[in-house]
């Protein structure tokens, strides 16, 4: 992993944490910003980066478990919490709502850098993902209206047969549609449209076997 | 010249002639013959002048005898009288004329004077006669003499014994003078005085008669009787002894008075009777004038007036004992006319109402009633006058200094026999402290009656049987009815009670237990379901205690129901409430102290770890970097100082401690309070009061941080007061607004105070025993937390006020 493009949040209303911190990330290669304030760290315009947020409990605007709480996990960076008095129902919270580790002050460097490193990595797959996922939306988003109700048909299973009876169109237009799917999806198999489809949470609306519309 | 007897005439001239023999014969040896010789013859001439003399009177008196016996004769026949003589035998030797008519025809020689003699005088007189004669008296008397016809006359008789000339007696000469007509009227006269003589000895009265002179000269009977003495003794100055000697003297000067002036005497005075005893007598004295206006004779009557007299001292007696008793009376007495005007009015209500008599006479007592009574009183007073009713009416006197007070009036006829009023008794009772104490009676008999109606108490009564005998208004609320006394019960009306009122579950127990304490008198608790006005069963303690008198006997159950259903059902949530907070704020004690004492130190610990690795990474790097090096090196030095800092103010490591803040009001989190320490304060007997801002603004805070400051205020207090005796324990809730952006609450006991107000506030800082120091510690870090403020102070006139003050809650409250 390069140390160049992830960054370390910081935010804790102590400032001698935030500069130790500041100070440790550094001397290990880690780009980090610190805030005192969740509202100060809200109102950064954040790099788009793989990184992860050192967040304190307790803080003057807003108490770390109720931030975590109502941040987006989907593109927050991941959370790494430290606490003067951790507890243990707060911890359990705390990891149950995704944050990477609950560490209770003061914490060692290895303690602190196998979090961070953790919770980097988590953001870099998890940013991966995302930016996978976002080349399938905008695949998904090539898609006619037609085609689009194609999808699900056939990635249910159904047979081109049924899928043309279901939509009331003919077998042949089906396969055309079918085959536009596939090549805007870049599916290289029907399976791989499948787990595309999985991917983009595409409902499977019908089941070959019944033959018959049902959920 | 008066005669003289002859021989005694002879006699007398013999003895002259005699002497001058003598003397011539006698003087011859001394004188001269001659002279002897004219002696002689003077003697011889004397003898002879005297015989002579005597010798024509001799002559001259025989003259006059014959023309006496003529003129005795004459005298005899003509004196308008019977006259006789009588031998001494008896016999009638000479009678007049008129004696012979008298006796008539009848031969009056020799008559014997006992056949005209009426027998039983002649016995009568016989004695009287032959005693005269023995002593030479005439004899006065009188006798009947049988006139011719036969009937008897009484005559005066006058008799002189008649001599002879030896001076033998040979008779009587006897006058008879006819008083027949005189003697009858003497008889009617003497039966006349003997009546009226009578008369008076019988009278219950004393008569007495006087001299000019006062003298007495008769007594009556009564009187002679009453004194035992006789006239002699009570004439002059010796009645004097009989009275009385306290009024002797004044007796004596008015006699004397009297007797002076000839003005009657009219007095009483006591005098003694024979066996010694003073008697009062009414003594009544007036002189008899003649024509000159001199007294002649007194007259007086004495009446015995010593019955009367002491019924009169008596009546006396009886009348200043009456006075002095209307006196002494603690009442004021009057009497009044028929016409309601006054008649008498005692000493006492003179003096109380400082009204002359005069001033009260009539109606003017009228002066002495309140204004606002007057009309009143005088209507009243007239229509008793109109009735004739006894009747009582209450109104203001006024005392002599003005003031009024408050008087029973009461008024009583006095009827005459036919049933008229005759006269008003009444008196005038002070009543006006009865009064007072009445009124105040009464205002407190109200204010109690108010009390026991409005207090949210339920409260009944019943008497030591059982029966029902009050329920206050609350209760009859509660039940939503009357319990109607007259009702008709099957067993007892407490049954009838019991049976309405009780959940059937519980009724026999309690019915057990309520007789059992009728019984015994132990007092009556117990907690039931009670069936409200609405039908709804309730859970309630009832509790009632009997009401003793002097003997110890029972004479009213008092008790009290006090709805407890709200309380029972909350009670549990109350109770794991209080549970958890007691838990929670023994245990945020230590937990919190450790806490944030973890949290502040490890803080800069956690930094200065930081450092140290930021520092070894610096310094191990390739080239070290040594310039952030030492900047870490640096910041580490200050952050353990700043760990060191924390340890020496643990007050700072209260901080930052996490909690939960919400719009709360402190005076519903004082409120709570107050239940969750409803029981310790109750069990050591603290009066709690409040004074509470309703308009209190909402502030930003943690309710239990808040709860768990006030409980720790609150115990605080507790234990300040723990060893007040002397007045009765207070705890005092206070809340307002502090200036424009802030509340103020603040918590007072008042027990000894505290000597240091700032220190108790440092860690570990405490006053009591079993204290760890930390309580007020938090307490104030929890505020300070809140931006807020919390100290102490000593407050007048004793104990110790806690405050607090705590930001208004605004939009960007932090």
């Amino acid at each position: 992993m390069t140390q160049d493009d992830c960054i370390v949040f910081i935010v804790d209303d102590d400032q001698r944490i935030c500069e130790a911190l500041s100070e440790l990330l550094a001397a290990r290669g880690l780009a980090s910003v610190a805030f005192n304030s969740i509202a100060d760290y809200l109102a950064f315009p954040r790099p788009d980066l793989p990184g992860c947020l050192i967040l304190d409990i307790e803080l003057p605007d807003i108490n770390g478990l109720e931030f975590q709480k109502q941040t987006d996990h989907e593109q927050h960076p991941p959370i790494v919490f430290i606490t003067g008095h951790g507890d243990i129902p707060s911890s359990v919270r705390a990891i149950q709502r995704g944050a990477v580790d609950f560490l209770t002050k003061p914490f060692s460097e290895t303690e602190l850098m196998k979090s961070i490193h953790t919770a980097i990595d988590r953001d870099c797959d998890a940013r991966l993902e995302r930016a996978e996922l976002m080349t399938l939306k905008r695949r998904l988003s090539s898609l006619t209206s037609r085609e689009r109700q194609v999808l699900p048909l056939v990635v249910s299973g159904l047979l081109n047969k049924q899928a043309a009876a279901e939509l009331g169109i003919s077998e042949v237009t089906l396969q055309i549609h079918r085959s536009k799917i596939m090549h805007k999806m870049q599916a290289a198999s029907l399976a791989d449209l499948v787990r595309i489809a999985e991917r983009l949470q595409v409902p499977i609306t019908h089941s070959r076997r019944a033959g018959t519309s049902s959920k | 010249m008066k005669a003289m007897s002859p021989l005694r005439t002879y006699g007398l001239a013999i003895a002259i002639f005699g002497v001058g023999l003598l003397v011539f014969w006698l003087s011859g040896e001394q004188e001269e013959i001659t002279v002897r010789h004219t002696y002689m013859r003077m003697a011889l001439l004397a003898a002879i002048a005297i015989v002579t003399g005597f010798l024509i009177q001799e002559s001259q008196r025989q003259a006059a005898l014959d023309r006496a016996v003529y003129d005795a004769r004459e005298f005899l026949e003509s004196i308008p009288g019977l006259a006789w003589i009588v031998d001494t035998e008896g016999r009638l030797t000479k009678v007049n004329t008129s004696l012979r008519d008298y006796l008539g025809a009848v031969d009056t020689n020799n008559l014997d004077c006992r056949q005209v003699i009426h027998p039983e005088d002649f016995d009568r007189t016989a004695g009287l006669m032959s005693q005269c004669l023995e002593n030479g008296q005439e004899f006065h008397g009188a006798y009947r003499l049988r006139r011719h016809d036969g009937t008897y006359r009484w005559f005066r008789v006058a008799a002189s014994p008649r001599h002879d000339r030896n001076g033998k007696f040979n008779g009587w000469y006897v006058i008879l003078l006819d008083i027949d007509d005189q003697k009858v009227q003497e008889e009617a006269l003497r039966a006349s005085e003997h009546s009226v003589r009578s008369i008076l000895d019988n009278i219950p009265g004393m008569i007495a008669t006087a001299d000019s002179q006062g003298n007495q000269d008769y007594a009556n009977k009564t009187q002679r009787d009453y004194f035992g003495l006789d006239l002699l003794e009570l004439s002059g100055l010796g009645f004097l002894s009989i009275i009385h000697p306290d009024e002797r003297d004044s007796v004596a000067a008015a006699r004397q008075r009297c007797i002076q002036t000839g003005e009657p005497m009219d007095r009483a005075y006591r005098m003694r009777r024979r066996d010694g005893l003073y008697r009062w007598f009414h003594a009544r004295l007036e002189p008899i004038f003649d024509e000159d206006g001199k007294v002649i004779r007194w007259y007086g009557l004495f009446t015995d007036i010593d019955d009367l007299k002491r019924a009169e001292q008596a009546l006396e007696a009886k009348e200043l004992q009456l006075q002095r008793l209307i006196d002494a009376l603690p009442t004021l007495v009057w009497s009044a006319h028929p016409d309601g005007s006054t008649e008498f009015l005692s000493r006492r209500w003179l003096e109380y109402t400082g009204l002359s008599q005069e001033q009260a006479s009539d109606w003017g007592w009228i002066a002495a009633i309140h204004s606002d009574d007057r009309d009143r009183l005088v209507e009243y007073w007239r229509s008793l006058l109109a009735t004739g009713a006894p009747g009582e009416i209450e109104a203001r006197l006024r005392r002599f200094d003005g003031q009024y007070r408050w008087f029973l009036f009461q008024g009583e006829p006095v009827l005459d026999a036919s049933g008229i009023v005759i006269h008003w008794f009444g008196s005038n009772t002070d009543i006006d402290d009865r009064k007072r104490a009445e009124e105040a009676l009464r205002a407190r008999q109200y204010e109690l009656q108010q009390l026991v109606d409005t207090i949210p108490t339920l409260v009944w009564s019943v008497t030591p049987e059982g029966e029902p005998a009050y329920i206050n208004k609350q209760l009859e609320a509660y039940y939503g009815r009357k319990i109607d006394h007259s009702e008709p019960q099957e067993g007892t009306k407490l049954d009838g009670a019991l049976g309405r009122l009780m959940h059937p579950d519980d009724l026999e127990a309690v019915k057990r237990s309520l007789i059992h304490s009728l019984k015994t008198g132990e007092p009556f608790a117990m907690r039931y379901r009670n069936r409200r006005g609405d039908g709804i069963y309730r859970w309630v303690d009832n509790r009632a205690q009997p009401l003793r008198d002097d003997d110890g006997r029972i004479v009213k159950w008092y008790g009290v129901i006090i709805d407890i259903d709200d309380e029972m059902r909350a009670h549990d949530i109350v109770r794991a409430t209080q549970d958890k907070l007691s838990r929670a704020s023994q245990l945020a004690s230590l937990a919190e102290l450790s806490a944030s004492i973890a949290h502040e130190v490890n803080q800069p610990l956690a930094a200065v770890i930081t450092n140290s690795h930021a520092c070894q990474r610096w310094l191990s790097a390739d080239p070290p970097n040594l310039q952030r090096a030492r900047i870490t090196a640096e910041r580490m030095v200050r952050d353990s100082m700043a760990a060191a800092e924390v340890v020496s103010r643990i007050r700072a490591l209260f901080k930052q401690t996490a909690s939960s803040r919400t719009s709360i009001n402190l005076n519903e989190v004082i409120g709570e309070v107050r239940q969750l320490m409803f029981d310790e304060i109750i069990s050591q007997g603290i009066f709690v009061e409040t004074d509470l801002d309703a308009a209190l603004p909402p502030v930003l805070a943690d309710r239990v941080q808040m709860q768990q400051v006030l409980v720790n205020l609150v115990r605080n207090g507790i234990d300040a007061m723990k060893s007040t005796i002397d007045v009765s324990k207070s705890l005092k809730f206070g809340s307002r607004r502090h200036g424009e952006d802030a509340i103020l609450v603040d918590v007072r006991d008042n027990g000894d105070g505290i000597a240091e107000t700032e220190r108790i506030f440092d860690p570990f800082f405490t006053t009591k025993a079993g204290g760890m120091g930390m309580g007020l510690a938090i307490c104030r870090s929890i505020l300070e937390s809140h931006d807020g403020r919390l100290w102490a102070e000593n407050i007048e006139p004793r104990g110790t006020m806690f405050s607090f003050t705590l930001p208004i809650q605004s939009g960007d409250a932090a």
